[in-house]
């Protein structure tokens, strides 16, 4: 008895001739019956056919003449290793990339926190947000009054703005 | 020597030779083994020109570390263990950098590759020729798409025809892998060229 999974698998070895005679015939009878495995064989020698087919190029013809002379270079003495890059240790590498990582981790981290700090400070400094009854009674909140004497606000200017301002991001 | 007897020898009988310092032997084994290792380099990393220096890097390594071939192993099994592992570099450093795509466009095998493969046949018929060159660019774009390891499985077993042996030795792995990997590579092909059938 052989599963589909194990034709598969020595599918190419039976092909070969590589199976004993009682093995060839279990495969040859479970290839007549099996739908799924006679596609397998028939994809697979089309594949093989393809693949034993793609074209070998040869190396060009100046290929040999290089090589001879780097040979004769390296018998003289003089021939340059590689380039720098080839050359540089690929422990250095990861080193200096690990290096530029934790720098630019680092710098956006500060800018961050820097900016994190304005916008607190921003927040602690804008006022809560008033009503329209607040603005239609005229009651002003001391907090506000206090930041637009500071501010050097005229109080109707800075009022009016704070109502149309409200208004503007309520519709 | 006589060319002819240089040509009967084996290869560890020519590198035996070149241990000594026979530049003969290291030129016929350049012979030997150009043309299939230029194909398993290019075919790795998709780029016949880079391939070429990588050949020669190869052949440059046996010239300087020769002596540090024991005959443990098949000659053939140890030059392509080299070339893998420049290919595998090559790949390693081209994800690194991020340079180039292995399948950007042509696949470095492409018709406009002024390199020929073989004369034209006056026999031949130039539709069947166009679509065998389409389906072999094909094929070649295919493998390129492969994982490392089951490109190289693959092109070492099914295009250079090597023993599964020899690739087990090549690529340090178990026979068993060797053999589960070349048919997970052939069912992933399979898989990927279905519309050629």
């Amino acid at each position: 008895m052989v599963t589909c999974e194990r034709f598969e698998q020595d599918y190419e070895a039976w092909r070969k001739g590589e199976l004993t005679t009682e093995e060839s015939d279990v495969f040859q009878k479970h290839l007549d019956t099996c739908n799924n495995c006679q596609h397998f064989a028939e994809s697979f020698s089309t594949l093989r056919q393809y693949l034993v087919a793609m074209p070998q190029q040869e190396p060009s013809v100046r290929f040999k003449y290089q090589l001879n002379r780097k040979i004769n270079d390296i018998n003289t003495g003089d021939y340059k290793e590689r380039s720098f890059v080839n050359v540089f240790p690929r422990w250095a590498a990861v080193g200096a990339g690990i290096a530029t990582g934790f720098t630019l981790a680092l710098v956006v981290i500060i800018l961050n926190i820097d900016s994190g700090t304005n916008n607190t400070q921003m927040m602690a400094d804008k006022p809560k947000a008033e009503s329209h009854e607040q603005f239609a009674s005229n009651e002003i909140p001391d907090s506000t009054v206090q930041n637009s004497d500071t501010m050097n606000v005229p109080e109707s200017n800075y009022r009016l703005d704070k109502y149309s301002q409200a208004v503007s991001s309520e519709y | 020597m006589t060319l002819e007897e240089q040509i009967k020898k084996t290869d560890e009988e020519l590198i035996r030779e070149l241990q000594n310092g026979s530049k003969d032997a290291f030129d016929e084994l350049v012979e030997r083994f150009s043309a299939p290792l230029l194909n398993f380099i290019a075919r790795m990393i998709g780029d016949y020109t880079i391939a070429e220096d990588l050949l020669q890097e190869t052949f440059i390594r046996l010239w300087v570390k020769k002596d540090s071939y024991r005959e443990i192993a098949k000659f053939s099994t140890w030059l392509y263990t080299v070339a893998g592992n420049l290919a595998k570099s090559e790949l390693r450093r081209r994800r690194f950098r991020r340079m180039l795509p292995l399948s950007s466009g042509s696949s470095g095998f492409g018709e406009d590759d002024d390199r020929c493969f073989d004369l034209p046949d006056p026999n031949s018929d130039p539709e069947k020729d166009h679509e065998r060159r389409n389906i072999q660019r094909r094929l070649d774009e295919e493998i390129s798409k492969l994982p490392v390891v089951f490109k190289e499985i693959i092109i070492l077993r099914d295009i250079q025809e090597l023993s599964y042996e020899e690739i087990s030795t090549i690529l340090k792995i178990p026979l068993g892998t060797v053999k589960s990997r070349v048919n997970r590579a052939r069912g992933r092909l399979q898989e990927s060229l279905k519309d050629l059938r």
